[in-house]
């Protein structure tokens, strides 16, 4: 093959790896029934305007005293910090963050194929991996086992609400 | 050889005057000192860390800092109506149980020297008057950043709780202070 055919090879197969973006990916990701249990958790040990209540983070944790939701295209929701209470569609987005953070991988959680603790969700509070905000949680704590049971399929309510009321 | 020095040199000088043009921005858009040269008094409503720190370069480095003001009785959320709480006392406990207790000063602000306390994040706040009561409890926890004015700005919005209002009576007498300025969201 002559060297030339090489770039425009390569340039065919480009387009032709080029996939279809419209439309929607489906991700697997736990009950968000349940998550109404956990989103208080993640609101106070990860929410912090400074932390992860920051819309600059991969990981976005909304609700009443740090980040609120404002939807970009109608300007719905977007009240004031500290104010009102944690609203649905901010726990919606906080379920959303979290399961977007690995999708695959959670959904590989879901199916049972990998471990909870083998997410970063909770890694990095857990310090396991490096983390810039150190330890959130404590393992095998209150918030770990919330998280966990979460991701697990049937959420603790119990160790979540301890996780809320501990300073 | 010689090329190889060059590299070197050229990698070390790149390396030393380059600074984080994220800081360099929001350092600059703070303005000006007002009035008289720095002092415990400049700058009220300011991330103070943003510069006294060691990536921002300016002595002394502080672990925490910033400023209090009393509630709005007026009505009026106006720079000028802002009015600085002093003689409160702004208590911090870190998560390995060290607690740091800053006086404000008569222009509202308060810090602590890194050299002096060194905290572990997250931290707990709460801020208490002369007599000791405690006047207000931060709800949320610091994260990570020890300026209060990266988070407490001037109006209250999706990402901001608004300025630190102490809720206790205010003396009759506004002191001079220069008029707070504050990180644009």
């Amino acid at each position: 093959m002559k060297p030339l055919h090489l770039p425009l090879l390569g340039f065919l197969g480009l387009i032709a790896s080029c996939g279809n973006f419209e439309g929607s990916t489906l991700i697997e990701c736990p009950s968000a029934t349940q998550f109404a249990a956990v989103s208080p958790v993640l609101e106070k040990r990860c929410g912090s305007l400074d932390c992860h209540g920051s819309i600059g983070r991969p990981l976005i944790i909304q609700g009443q005293n740090g980040l609120r939701y404002m939807d970009n295209l109608t300007g719905a929701g977007g009240g004031d910090s500290g104010v009102a209470a944690t609203t649905d569609a901010e726990r919606d987005e906080n379920r959303r963050s979290v399961c977007g953070l690995e999708p695959e991988r959670t959904g590989e959680v879901v199916r049972g194929a990998l471990e909870p603790r083998d997410l970063m969700i909770l890694r990095k509070p857990l310090l396991i991996e490096r983390h810039k905000g150190g330890q959130l949680l404590l393992k095998g704590g209150a918030g770990d086992a919330c998280i966990e049971s979460w991701l697990r399929g049937d959420v603790d309510t119990a160790e979540c609400a301890l996780a809320i009321s501990l300073p | 050889m010689t090329a190889r020095l060059f590299l070197l040199v050229l990698i070390a000088l790149t390396t030393c005057s380059c600074g984080s043009p994220l800081r360099a921005d929001a350092i600059d858009s703070l303005g000006e000192e007002q009035g008289e040269l720095p002092s415990e008094f400049h700058r009220p409503g300011q991330p103070c860390v943003l510069c006294h720190s060691a990536a921002g370069g300016v002595d002394p480095i502080l672990s925490i800092g910033g400023t209090l003001f009393f509630e709005s009785t007026d009505g009026t959320e106006a720079k000028e109506a802002l009015f600085p709480a002093a003689g409160f006392a702004v208590v911090v406990i870190d998560s390995e149980g060290q607690e740091r207790q800053m006086l404000s000063n008569d222009c509202g602000n308060f810090y602590a020297l890194e050299k002096d306390f060194k905290p572990v994040y997250p931290l707990a706040t709460e801020i208490r008057n002369e007599s000791g009561a405690v006047t207000n409890k931060m709800v949320s926890r610091i994260g990570r950043s020890g300026s209060c004015g990266s988070c407490h700005l001037e109006q209250k919005s999706p990402q901001s709780p608004g300025v630190v209002r102490v809720a206790d009576a205010k003396p009759d007498d506004k002191p001079n202070c220069p008029i707070p300025r504050f990180l644009k969201p």
